[in-house]
């Protein structure tokens, strides 16, 4: 009986698992916040497969929604940043204290973090289910599989990883092509205060 | 002594006859024996700017390539997955069909990653080594890329160390920009930055000339694409469907033509000749003379050019009108006396005819050289088969009335009729001042307009704005590197970018081998590890590097690595690469003063090539022509003043046809130019014929009004049928006769001999002379009632700024150069200074000057115009001041009202004022008698002029901004 019970469920499991997708997804909706703007720390960890090597990098991120300005400053274990503001990509150098413009049609995966990252970062299954094909992995984890666009070039998958409350995300690790990972883990951020143009200064 | 032959010819007509026969059954032969080519190029004249343009373009296998624009406009989700493998799996059908000997459609490998050690190991090849760079700086510079959260940049980091990747992918960059494509750089095949359009490009197998199996080939191809997706249709564009575009607008064309023009001949002979079926000898004579002339072409020359017979043919179709004449003649009671009266005015006629289609093979075209030879000896044997053949057919009919007594038109006498003539004559004059001059040779092109459709289409999609192309003959060779030498200075993308020639890739390689790469990579690995991208015991970070230099030292690879190969292959055809400038600006003088054999091709090199290929050889021809028939002319008739009128319809034919021409707006093309050097050998019979029907003081019983009007009606006529042709270059032949010849028959039918039999016809003629002259300078201009001298002084004051900025767009017209320019510029009244800087439609500057109306201060040309145009510069910079300054002289009180305008005098200045308010019409400069130059407003609203140097010969088109 109980065999049959559990051959009954594992039957239905897939039901379950999609409504669960679905569901998940509602309650990620109810729980994260909107985010017009984004200050947070992280700490980058890449893992470079073919030497089995994991660099690690920490720093800040200021992002804002509306206008897609994005500045990714890293302090350890060397300080730089890049800036994608009002248009215009550009790359900095702490030590020679200079700046480089590069045009965005160069890096065209600058330009997609620029428009996704948003979505990411708030969590947003929705719009991301456009681009990519989704999969629950775990309570709080998602697996996104890119279906279009530059993405599928550069990773095989993508996962987000969220907070035990659901209120935002910790985690996100891309898998490239090449066996090499990157992940990001996100410390809690500051959301939705007022960015003064001074910040985005290197 | 022509009776005496005419006598002989019809005794012995069987022998006669028979050896005609015979040798129209050789030269048969030699014609059907050809052999003949269907293209274009035999019209340029060897060793020209456009010959060689032609050649190179043709054996660069550009004209061997087909695009097919696949266009997902109307498909809502556009260039989906469904669409890249539709897509793909046509590709893949195209390139096994017969024909096709290559297509393209990924142009780049999917992934740059992958292609990584491909690249690398070919670098020692592409690149000399690079200078020794602090290891610590290059691991400071892959940390830098790897704190960023960009995936895929570590396999860069590891292959590339040194940097030397992204100046070799740049260069795709730049072959993109340069070669004006536009495209998605992220996607793998050609796509449009809207997403809509894709492009697979076809290399052809088949010559684009082999219009048979050309045709096949490319219905199979719109079958195989006919299969597509919903919403994607799929567009053919290349030379092959230009060469069958026009082939099918010809074969309609010919088609219509060649049913109705026959008909019509026939019809025609048959109604006037009463029913007399002899008088169709007379189209067949000038047929089998034409055979003649091609067999005996095809025995001189290696190959026949295909179009020369078509426009051989249809001159030697007015060769009827001799036949006319000579029929004519026959039904005089005394045929042979009658002819030989008629023998020298036909001689005449047909020798000034011959003689200017002979002056045809002075040219350096091959095509019109055999053009020249087919005509004129055509011609001469159509006159000769004409006069001493047709009569042995013909004997007069009996209880018939003579058809010469018939007049098929009354001589119209009123007055009314001539002063119309003579008006519209004066019109046309005025009007054919404003004739341009365009040799583009798009004006040959008679493709539907499907085709050009497509081509606008893809033009706007894919490539607004088409760059400069430079076509290089063996780029190795010595003439070539100095020609690449000497374009140093102007950027350009060229195959070598992609892929060095020999020597370079030789060199690069001795000097990566002089390296000391095992230091290099110790010195890196020690940094590596200092800078933690080290781990112990794992692979170098920077080794793949390194590993791949050794192998691609060890092994060169024989060819570009895939990344590069497409756009090597692109670039590089045969023998001849294609480079890309980033400017035309000086590039043909540069080729002008090298010997290699190249090209530039743009719309307007060629057309300026074509314009300087034939400009001056036409010209030369005309002048020799007219020369020519001038002393054949005055040779025969023995009389300056017959030899004067018989050059007056020629003439008015000139001046109708030009008048008429640029009525329709249409341009003088190469075709149009060459249709007019036949016009003035065939109207001066026309001519001719008046003469020596004056001479014989225009009895009514003369035979040589009604032959003119039939040899008129079958030529204009036929000419008629050709303006309902698609193709440019028939209706351009049928607008140049069917105007000139119509004109020449008309004043040598009607108008001259009307003002002829008046008493006081040599008055008459002089008048219209007067008037036409008068009239070609006429300018309206707004009539205005009288006004006060001080009113026209307060209108004219206008706020007098001492300087004055302004900004035109001139062309400088001198012969048959047209110079567009344009101009940015102060005017200062007061110093009476023109400043101006004056830029080519590019926006390179050409001359910068600094001029009154009577001297130029200075003058800076720009590097590029060679010394010769220096005088031609002065003048424009002279008609420049002389347009814009002393616009406002003060009126003297010695200023009169004239015909509605103010005119006056200051010193040899004069002025026109006209209109409410009162501005400036027209102003010029007199000598003595004479005007040295006139400047005129165009328009009411002030912002067009007109000026013209009338000793230079030079003409500025002003028009303000």
């Amino acid at each position: 009986m109980k065999r049959i019970l559990a051959l009954l469920m594992l039957a239905f499991l897939p039901v379950f698992a999609d409504t669960s997708l679905e569901e998940f997804i509602q309650t990620l909706k109810e729980k994260l916040p909107a985010i017009q703007t984004y200050r947070g720390d992280f700490t980058q960890i890449r893992h470079l497969a073919m030497l089995d090597l994991d660099l690690t990098f920490q720093g800040t991120l200021l992002y804002e929604t509306a206008t897609g300005n994005l500045l990714w400053r890293v302090k350890s274990p060397l300080a730089g940043a890049f800036r994608i503001y009002q248009g215009k990509l550009a790359q900095w150098d702490a030590v020679s204290q200079k700046s480089v413009q590069i045009a965005t049609e160069k890096l065209p995966w600058l330009k997609l973090l620029q428009g996704q990252l948003g979505d990411w970062l708030a969590g947003n299954l929705e719009n991301l289910q456009k681009f990519a094909d989704l999969e629950k992995i775990g309570d709080r984890q998602v697996r996104l599989t890119p279906k279009e666009g530059i993405l599928p070039k550069v990773a095989t998958t993508m996962e987000l990883h969220f907070s035990e409350n659901l209120t935002r995300v910790e985690k996100a690790v891309l898998h490239e092509k090449n066996g090499d990972t990157l992940t990001i883990h996100f410390l809690p951020p500051a959301l939705n205060n007022t960015i003064p143009p001074g910040d985005w200064e290197f | 002594m022509f009776s005496h032959l005419l006598s002989f010819f019809c005794a012995h007509r069987f022998l006669v006859w028979s050896l005609t026969l015979v040798l129209l059954c050789m030269a048969g032969i030699l014609v059907l024996r050809g052999p003949y080519d269907t293209r274009l190029d035999g019209i340029f004249s060897k060793g020209s700017v456009s010959e060689r343009a032609m050649s190179l373009l043709t054996q660069s296998g550009l004209s061997d390539q087909l695009i097919l624009d696949i266009d997902a406009t109307e498909r809502i989700a556009g260039l989906d997955d469904e669409a890249i493998l539709w897509m793909e799996t046509i590709a893949g059908n195209l390139k096994i069909l017969p024909g096709i000997q290559e297509v393209t459609f990924h142009i780049l490998p999917d992934d740059l990653g992958n292609s990584l050690p491909e690249i690398v190991r070919t670098l020692p090849q592409l690149l000399p080594p690079p200078e020794p760079r602090n290891p610590e700086e290059i691991c400071t510079y892959a940390l830098r890329q790897l704190m960023t959260p960009t995936p895929s940049v570590t396999d860069f980091l590891r292959y590339d160390p040194y940097g030397l990747l992204p100046p070799i992918l740049q260069r795709l960059d730049a072959l993109r920009n340069a070669s004006g494509l536009r495209f998605d750089v992220t996607k793998s095949f050609l796509c449009s930055p809207n997403q809509r359009h894709a492009l697979i490009r076809l290399t052809l197998s088949v010559p684009y000339s082999d219009t048979g199996r050309t045709a096949k080939l490319l219905q199979e191809i719109r079958r195989q694409t006919s299969c597509a997706p919903e919403g994607i249709r799929a567009h053919l564009l290349g030379a092959a469907v230009h060469t069958l575009g026009n082939e099918q607008v010809i074969r309609h064309d010919l088609k219509f033509i060649g049913y109705l023009s026959p008909l019509f001949l026939v019809l025609l002979f048959l109604i006037v000749f009463r029913g007399d079926w002899r008088c169709l000898w007379i189209p067949l004579i000038p047929a089998g003379a034409l055979i003649l002339a091609t067999g005996l072409l095809a025995a001189l020359s290696s190959v026949i050019q295909l179009f020369v017979l078509g426009l051989g043919g249809s001159i030697l179709g007015l060769a009827v009108d001799q036949g006319i004449h000579i029929y004519l003649a026959c039904q005089t009671p005394r045929r042979f006396e009658t002819l030989s009266r008629l023998a020298p005015p036909l001689a005449l006629s047909a020798g000034t005819s011959i003689a200017v289609f002979a002056l045809l093979m002075a040219l350096h075209s091959p095509a019109l050289r055999q053009l020249g030879f087919l005509a004129a000896c055509g011609l001469l044997l159509s006159l000769a088969t004409s006069f001493f053949l047709l009569p042995t057919l013909l004997t007069p009919r009996k209880n018939t009335a003579p058809l010469h007594q018939q007049n098929l038109l009354q001589l119209p006498r009123h007055a009314a009729w001539l002063l119309l003539l003579l008006g519209t004559t004066a019109a046309l004059t005025l009007i054919a001042t404003r004739l341009r001059c365009d040799f583009d040779v798009r004006s040959m092109d008679g493709s539907p307009k499907e085709v050009w459709a497509d081509e606008t289409l893809y033009a706007e999609i894919w490539m607004p704005h088409p760059p400069p192309m430079l076509l290089l003959r063996s780029p190795e060779s010595p003439a070539a590197q100095d020609l690449l030498t000497a374009l140093t200075a102007h950027p350009l993308v060229q195959p070598a970018d992609f892929w060095p020639d020999a020597r370079a890739r030789q060199a690069n390689l001795a000097s990566w081998r002089s390296c000391n790469l095992t230091a290099w990579e110790e010195h890196l690995r020690a940094a590596a590890q200092n800078f933690h991208l080290q781990p112990p015991g794992k692979a170098d970070f920077f080794g793949p590097f390194f590993e791949n230099i050794r192998q691609g030292l060890a092994n060169p690879p024989e060819t570009p690595p895939a990344w590069l190969g497409t756009a090597y292959k692109q670039l590089r055809s045969n023998d001849i690469a294609i480079l890309f400038p980033s400017s035309a600006e000086g590039i043909q003088e540069i080729l002008d003063s090298t010997c290699a054999d190249a090209a530039l091709i743009t719309p307007d090199a060629f057309r300026h090539a074509l314009l300087q290929d034939f400009g001056h050889q036409l010209t030369w021809l005309a002048c020799a022509a007219c020369v020519v028939v001038g002393l054949l002319a005055s040779l025969i008739l023995h009389s300056l003043r017959d030899t004067i009128l018989a050059t007056l319809p020629v003439l008015a034919t000139l001046l109708w046809t030009a008048g008429i021409l640029s009525l329709c707006g249409r341009p003088v093309t190469l075709m149009v130019a060459i249709a007019g050097m036949l016009l003035l050998g065939l109207a001066i019979d026309y001519g001719v014929f008046l003469a020596h029907w004056k001479r014989e003081n225009f009895p009514p019983t003369s035979t040589i009004p009604k032959a003119m009007t039939l040899s008129a009606s079958t030529t204009v006529f036929t000419a008629f049928l050709l303006l309902f042709s698609q193709h440019p270059v028939l209706f351009d032949i049928g607008l140049v006769l069917s105007c000139g010849i119509g004109t020449a028959y008309i004043f040598a039918r009607f108008l001259l001999p009307a003002i002829l039999q008046r008493k006081n016809h040599a008055n008459v003629l002089v008048m219209l002379l007067g008037i036409t002259v008068f009239l070609s300078s006429c300018t309206t201009y707004p009539r205005r009632a009288e006004i006060s001298l001080d009113t026209a002084r307060r209108e004219i004051a206008v706020p007098h700024q001492n300087v004055t900025h302004f900004q035109a767009k001139v062309t400088v017209r001198f012969l048959w150069i047209d110079l567009p320019m344009l101009v940015a510029g102060t005017a200062d009244n007061q110093t009476r200074l023109l400043k101006m800087v004056c830029l080519s439609p590019s926006g390179a500057t050409l001359l910068q000057f600094q001029a009154t109306p009577e001297e130029i201060h200075s003058l800076d040309r720009a590097p590029l115009l060679p010394e010769r145009t220096q005088w031609l510069l002065e003048k424009t910079a002279l008609g420049l001041a002389r347009t814009f300054l002393d616009n406002t002289p003060d009126i003297p009180d010695s200023a009169k009202w004239s015909h509605g305008g103010l005119r006056f005098a200051k010193g040899e200045r004069h002025y026109l004022y006209a209109g409410n308010p009162l501005v400036l019409w027209q102003k010029s400069q007199r000598r003595r008698s004479h005007r040295s130059w006139l400047c005129k407003r165009l328009s009411p609203e002030g912002n067009a002029w007109l000026y013209q140097d009338f000793f230079a010969r030079i003409s500025l088109e002003i028009q303000a901004l």
